[in-house]
């Protein structure tokens, strides 16, 4: 069974060279994200004056900052942090999600109506400010980072969910599975939300580039991880200050960093889909 | 005039999938003369429609015509550019779907798409577009017009949506009219009107049609030359007298046999030979016994009625009794109330009242939610209408058919669980080696297999059918009835046959029901029913069936 996938997974990944790609880049983020701290050339945040502000070179590779520090260093090592809020907080949302999502869509009804009006409700708040608003009502921690990033994702995973759900509730292999005994809530839990995954895996993966652009949003405005833990969002903030007198690397190689990580998440959405649909099994 | 209208000579298409390339058609020649109605005859799969699809260039990107011609009024419509076929497109050659509430635009008026139609082709103002609308609106006998063009596709029925279609297809008068099932998923009823209206657009106006269909009773009943296609040739081409009393090619054998009439038995389904085995299996199985008096009977329902918040109730006062063994059939139109009582009876949703006693034991009172914990739950078990979607895409065959096991019948999985699904593999007629594959590797009758080894897994006393074969051609329609009596006899089993297929009825069922609006008709011995039916309503059900004879008969007028 799990050979059968592998293969399948393979197969897909020769048809398409762009998944691969992604695939690589977002083994390799996880790679650095576990051993990043033990290959990095610097400590990443002892300071060293002397150094302080220098263009990328051999010894640094991305440059300093205004402290000295080694950009590539901080960039290696932030890679953790970003991945970690990312990863929890897409989780959260996925798992609260979906599971509310299914029972809407599967029981209609007034759950139905009144979840679906919270989620209006929410949706209608700009959600970075409502993000922005729970880390400082809840205080300036990683944690509520993670929390406020989950609640603003939570409206698209329920409605997402709910719709899937729903298409799928009067089908006869459902029906088939209440005259095989199972219950209500088995149905939905056991039948109707792993059917339900692909299309979910999908907008998990766009949903994680998402996830890292907000905490580093966050960070850039100075509501989220601070100074001097090295983070990528912070690393874009502070070297905002340099772009004017021409210190491009302070904000380029955080930014890249950024970019090349949502860039993978989202074309390996894609490629998912194919993977975890087993309609696409021949 | 000795040029035929359309001319197919060696048509060859071509699909290019991710197998490779696969011949949809191969070398089908035909001609069409004017204001003649062709019938192409097949099961899916056969090219029929691939071949209407490539005459009116409808053909999906992966598809190409890779040899033959197609010629009509002598112009080979294959070599001319796209611009000159959208002249000829609607105004020449037009077509008709199988979903007719599909192929309409759902956020625009009727009488707009219509006006669409014509002014497409025509110049014309928007006044003399409309009057124009509404002179076809009146020649497909849509009630009451000046009102219905304003309306949207959602809020007309079936029937009317395909009145629609056909005025949009006739809009320009085209000499060639290709529809494609166009009355399947109608109900029979409302397919004769259609189907009638079409036959006599075609005749006033000198249209002619070829009809595409899978069913043989409507050709023969509508066309005066039938042509089969099997795998993607013409196997066969005849009147319909000839081609259903002589049928000369073996598939076309099989597929007459296949087709129930008025008359057939389950037996008769297949060919002789097979025929020969059937029987015998039949005087194999000891003869149904009478139940000793004092026995409860098995189903039995009073005055059930089912209402919903809002509209009319669903069902009323619907009151049946079934003994052990015994196969009732439930027929009705669309919307007549039948799948909900069937639901009912097996428990998956709850009535607004009445009484329901399975083997002298009420089951009526309790919920739904929790009667997947009662212990009558696997006596009654359920086979779904459409074979496709009624097993669960991430199950292999062997976990559809364990699961009720596992749930039900309290097995846990290793060897004693694979026997049992492999002996109801083997008696439903599906090799083991399946087993392992997922539903969309398997093909629709094979589903439908999976689907009946299922049901019968836990050894049910009652099973309901729920149009267990509408959805597979005729041919695999006969292997599953029949593969459903010989089940229904080796373990005594009831069936609550629900359908809309009356020919399919009157072959599986003793007792017959017919619902119409929620309320009961007629019910009775299936052969007095049909045969003698008691109301207009039932006699109009019957009539409207179109069988090979009264084809026959029709065509000889």
């Amino acid at each position: 069974m799990t050979g059968t996938t592998l293969r399948h997974a393979a197969w897909i990944l020769r048809g398409n060279p762009l998944t691969a790609i992604a695939a690589a880049g977002v083994v390799l983020l996880i790679v650095i994200a576990v051993f990043g701290s033990q290959m990095v050339p610097y400590d990443p945040i002892a300071s060293n004056v002397s150094q302080a502000l220098m263009p990328p070179s051999a010894a640094h590779l991305a440059g300093t900052d205004q402290l000295g520090r080694d950009t590539f260093s901080r960039l290696i090592v932030a890679t953790r942090l970003d991945l970690v809020i990312a990863v929890s907080a897409v989780g959260i949302s996925f798992v609260l999600g979906a599971v509310i999502g299914a029972f809407c869509g599967y029981s209609g009804g007034r759950l139905d109506r009144t979840v679906g009006r919270f989620v209006d409700v929410m949706m209608a708040f700009p959600l970075f400010v409502l993000a922005m608003a729970m880390v400082a009502a809840l205080g300036n921690r990683v944690e509520n980072i993670v929390i406020a990033t989950a609640v603003i994702n939570l409206p698209f995973y329920i409605r997402f969910a709910r719709a899937e759900v729903n298409i799928r509730r009067n089908l006869g292999w459902v029906e088939a599975a209440r005259a095989s005994g199972e219950s209500h809530i088995s149905v939905v839990l056991r039948f109707l939300l792993p059917n339900v995954l692909p299309a979910m895996a999908v907008q998990m993966s766009l949903n994680l580039g998402w996830a890292i652009l907000n905490a580093a949003g966050l960070s850039f405005i100075g509501l989220g991880v601070k100074p001097p833990t090295p983070e990528w969002g912070i690393m874009v903030a502070e070297g905002a200050r340099f772009i004017s007198t021409g210190r491009w690397w302070l904000v380029a190689f955080p930014g890249l960093a950024l970019m090349l990580a949502v860039l993978c998440f989202n074309l390996l959405g894609d490629g998912m889909r194919d993977i975890l649909d087993p309609r696409m099994r021949t | 005039m000795t040029q035929p209208l359309l001319r197919i000579e060696d048509l060859h298409v071509t699909f290019s999938t991710r197998r490779g390339l696969v011949e949809a058609v191969r070398g089908v020649t035909l001609s069409l003369d004017e204001g003649e109605m062709l019938g192409l005859v097949g099961e899916s799969g056969s090219g029929k429609s691939v071949t209407g699809f490539a005459t009116t260039r409808l053909l999906d990107a992966a598809g190409r015509v890779t040899a033959g011609r197609i010629l009509f009024r002598g112009q080979d419509i294959t070599k001319i550019s796209d611009g000159d076929f959208r002249m000829l497109h609607g105004a020449a050659i037009s077509m008709i779907f199988q979903n007719p509430r599909a192929a309409l635009n759902p956020i625009r008026a009727i009488g707009q798409q219509i006006a669409d139609a014509i002014q497409c082709h025509k110049r014309m103002s928007k006044q003399q577009a409309a009057r124009e609308t509404l002179e076809l609106l009146r020649a497909v006998q849509i009630r009451d017009p000046e009102r219905r063009m304003a309306a949207y596709p959602h809020e007309l029925s079936g029937g009317m949506c395909q009145r629609v279609m056909i005025a949009i297809a006739i809009s320009c008068a085209p000499m060639l009219l290709i529809a494609d099932e166009p009355t399947t998923g109608l109900d029979v009823t409302t397919q004769k009107v259609v189907m009638d209206l079409l036959a006599r657009i075609a005749a006033q106006r000198g249209m002619a049609t070829i009809l595409i269909t899978h069913d043989l009773g409507l050709a023969a009943r509508y066309c005066r030359r039938v042509m089969v296609m099997e795998q993607g040739r013409l196997v066969e081409e005849a009147a319909p007298q000839a081609l259903f009393r002589n049928p000369r090619h073996v598939y076309t054998k099989r597929l007459v046999a296949a087709s129930p009439t008025a008359t057939s038995r389950i037996e008769d389904l297949v060919t002789d030979e097979e025929k020969s085995q059937y029987l015998a299996m039949l005087a194999a199985c000891k003869p149904r016994l009478a139940p000793p008096p004092g026995t409860p009977l098995l189903l039995d329902v009073k005055s059930l009625a089912k209402r919903y918040d809002h509209g009319s109730p669903a069902v009323t006062d619907f009151s049946m009794t079934m003994a052990a063994g015994e196969s009732v059939g439930l027929v009705g139109e669309s919307g007549s109330g039948k799948t909900t009582t069937s639901r009912m009876i097996c428990r998956l949703i709850d009535p607004s009242e009445g009484i329901i006693l399975f083997d002298g034991q009420s089951i009526g009172h309790l919920a739904a939610r929790d009667f997947h914990r009662s212990p009558v739950r696997k006596e009654i078990q359920l086979v779904f209408q459409d074979p496709n979607d009624s097993l669960n895409p991430r199950f292999t065959a062997f976990d559809c058919i364990a699961h009720p096991l596992l749930r039900l019948a309290g097995m846990r999985p290793g060897g004693a669980l694979r026997e049992r699904v492999e002996e109801c593999a083997q008696r439903v007629g599906l090799p083991a080696e399946l087993l392992p594959r997922f539903p969309h590797q398997l093909s629709g009758g094979q589903k439908a297999r999976i689907g009946i080894a299922r049901a019968i897994a836990c050894r049910p006393r009652l099973l309901v059918l729920d149009e267990p074969t509408a959805a597979l051609d005729v041919s695999v329609q006969a292997v599953v009835l029949q593969l459903l009596d010989r089940l229904r006899r080796e373990d005594n089993l009831a069936f609550l046959f629900v359908s809309h297929d009356l020919n399919v009825v009157r072959m599986m069922c003793d007792h017959t029901i017919v619902l119409r609006n929620g309320c009961i008709v007629e019910q009775g011995e299936s052969r007095a029913v049909f045969d003698n039916p008691k109301t207009a309503y039932t006699r109009e059900l019957v009539e409207a069936v179109p069988h090979i004879e009264t084809g026959l008969a029709a065509a000889r007028i």
